[in-house]
C-alpha cells in the first residue's frame, strides 16, 4: 500500500478487530492507529506526547505491546487490537481495573488506561513478576501525578489473583 | 524497488524514528512507503557459518530468538537497553541501521564483524554497519553476520541518565576472543562518540590488547590510551570530560565481563 499519486491522499478500506469486534472502515494512508481507534469510540487511548515516549496510548495488537501513535492504521489491518474498553467494564471491570480503584492509583487518570494495557501485556508473558520487573516494564509509560507507588501495588495485588 | 526510484521517498518501517523526527521537524517527508506490505523482510536464519537477519527484523525478534546463544549478550542486552518493550516491538533493524549516528545496532553489528546489504532497480550493494545509510531508490534488506566461535564473547553496554528509555551518553560495544592460553586473540571496541559526535572503532586501545592478559596493569593502560585516542564532543547532556571517564568505566567492565563469560 502506497501513495501513489504525490500530494493526494488516498483512502483505504481495512478490516481489523477491535476488543473482539469485526470492523471495516476507511482510514487515511496518514492516520495512526490511535486516530482510527479514537474515530470508533475507543476514547480511553490517549494521545500524549505523540512520538512513543510517554505510554498513554499504549493498545496491544495481537498481542503485543504498541504505541499506537507511531502505528499506521493500515499497519494494523488484519490484526487484534486490545484496548481497556476490551479489559473490563463497569458491570464486569477487570481485575487490574479493580486493583486500580481499591488502592486509588489514578489521580489525573491520563495515563491510567496505557498503564493498564502495559500491565495486562506483562501479566500475560510473567504472571507472576517481581516488583523489579513490573517497575521496569513500567519505564514505557510516564506518570507525573503519583507514579508509580500505588500502581505498582495495584498491579502487584492484580497479578496475585487468578486467570485472565 | 520501482516505487523507491521515482522522486524522493521516505520508508516507514517501525515508525519509532521517522514519526519522532517529523513530529519534531527534522523530516519533511512528501511521499511515505509503508513497508509492512513488502513480505519477506522480516526473518532470522542460519546457514553456512552466518546468521541472516531481514531488515523489517524488529529488535524484539532478535532479543527473543533462540538462535543466538549467550555469546550474542551485545544484542540480548538491548532487552534492556533499547527503548521500552513498546519501541522493541515496532523498531526495525534496518531501520535503526538507515537512522545510524550513535544508534546501538550501527555498532553492535560493526563489532560483529557485520554486513549490510542495500537493493535498488540498480543492482545491489554491500556495506558495512557504520555506512549504511541507503542513497535514493536504495532499501537496507539484509543484514549478515558470521557465527561467533569458541571462546568469544560480546557485551554492550549503555550509560543513560535515566532507568530506562534514555538516550545514551555513553554506549560501547564489545567482541573478545581469548586464545587457549586466555590472552588476547581478537577484540573490536567501538564507542558512542569517538571524535566529536561519531562513533568509531578503538584501534589504538584494540592493538595495546592484542597478545595481552586482561589484567589490572593492561586495563589500566586501556584507559590511558583512552584518554588520548578520545575526544568526545560535550553537550546539555554531558561534557567531554565526563563522557572520556564514562567511556573508560564502561570499556574496562565490558572487556572483564567477557572474559568472564568466556572463562565460564
Amino acid at each position: 500500500m502506497c501513495e501513489t499519486d504525490p500530494g493526494v491522499i488516498n483512502v483505504y478500506k481495512i478490516e481489523l478487530r477491535i476488543n473482539g469486534v469485526q470492523v471495516i472502515t476507511e482510514v487515511r494512508g496518514r492516520d495512526r492507529l490511535i486516530d482510527l481507534l479514537r474515530k470508533v469510540g475507543m476514547m480511553s487511548v490517549k494521545e500524549g506526547c505523540s512520538t512513543g515516549d510517554c505510554g498513554s496510548c499504549n493498545v496491544l495488537v495481537d498481542g503485543e505491546l504498541v504505541n499506537s501513535c507511531l502505528m499506521l492504521a493500515v499497519q494494523a489491518r488484519g490484526s487484534d487490537i486490545t484496548t481497556l474498553e476490551g479489559l473490563g467494564t463497569e458491570d464486569k471491570p477487570h481485575r487490574l481495573q479493580l486493583a486500580f480503584v481499591e488502592f486509588a492509583a489514578s489521580q489525573c487518570g491520563y495515563c491510567i488506561p496505557g498503564i493498564i494495557i502495559t500491565a495486562k501485556y506483562l501479566l500475560d508473558k510473567h504472571p507472576k513478576p517481581s516488583e523489579e520487573e513490573i517497575r521496569r516494564m513500567l519505564t514505557a509509560n510516564i506518570c507525573r501525578c503519583g507514579g508509580y507507588t500505588r500502581i505498582v501495588e495495584a498491579i502487584k495485588t492484580a497479578m496475585a489473583g487468578g486467570d485472565g | 524497488m520501482e516505487l523507491l526510484e521515482t522522486g524522493e521517498k521516505t520508508v516507514f518501517a517501525g515508525g519509532t524514528d521517522l514519526i519522532p523526527m517529523m513530529k519534531r521537524g527534522k523530516i519533511r517527508p512528501r511521499d511515505v512507503i509503508d513497508l509492512s506490505g513488502v513480505g519477506g523482510l522480516r526473518y532470522i536464519r542460519r546457514s553456512d557459518g552466518f546468521f541472516m537477519i531481514g531488515s523489517r527484523t524488529t529488535v524484539k525478534d532478535l532479543v527473543d530468538t533462540q538462535l543466538l546463544d549467550h555469546r550474542y549478550a551485545a544484542i540480548k542486552s538491548l532487552g534492556r537497553y533499547f527503548g521500552v518493550e513498546p519501541t522493541r516491538t515496532m523498531a526495525t533493524v534496518g531501520g535503526n541501521l538507515a537512522s545510524g549516528g550513535e544508534r546501538d545496532l550501527p555498532q553492535i553489528f560493526e563489532v560483529l564483524n557485520a554486513k549490510v546489504k542495500l537493493l535498488s532497480a540498480g543492482g545491489e550493494r554491500i556495506v558495512g554497519p557504520l555506512e549504511c545509510r541507503p542513497a535514493s531508490g536504495e532499501l537496507i534488506v539484509e543484514i549478515t553476520v558470521p557465527e561467533l566461535g569458541p571462546r568469544t564473547q560480546t557485551w554492550f553496554s549503555k550509560f543513560e541518565k535515566r532507568a530506562a528509555n534514555g538516550i545514551g551518553v555513553v554506549t560501547t560495544a564489545v567482541f573478545l576472543k581469548l586464545s587457549i592460553d586466555g590472552s588476547v586473540e581478537d577484540v573490536r571496541i567501538m564507542l558512542n562518540r569517538v571524535m566529536g559526535r561519531k562513533p568509531g572503532r578503538l584501534y589504538l586501545v584494540e592493538q595495546s590488547l592484542k597478545g595481552r592478559m586482561i589484567d589490572a596493569d593492561t586495563l589500566n593502560n586501556v584507559a590511558t590510551i583512552l584518554e588520548d585516542e578520545i575526544n568526545p564532543a560535550s553537550d546539555f547532556r554531558a561534557s567531554s570530560e565526563f563522557r572520556k571517564h564514562i567511556s573508560k568505566v564502561l570499556v574496562g567492565r565490558a572487556l572483564l565481563e567477557c572474559v568472564k563469560r568466556i572463562r565460564g
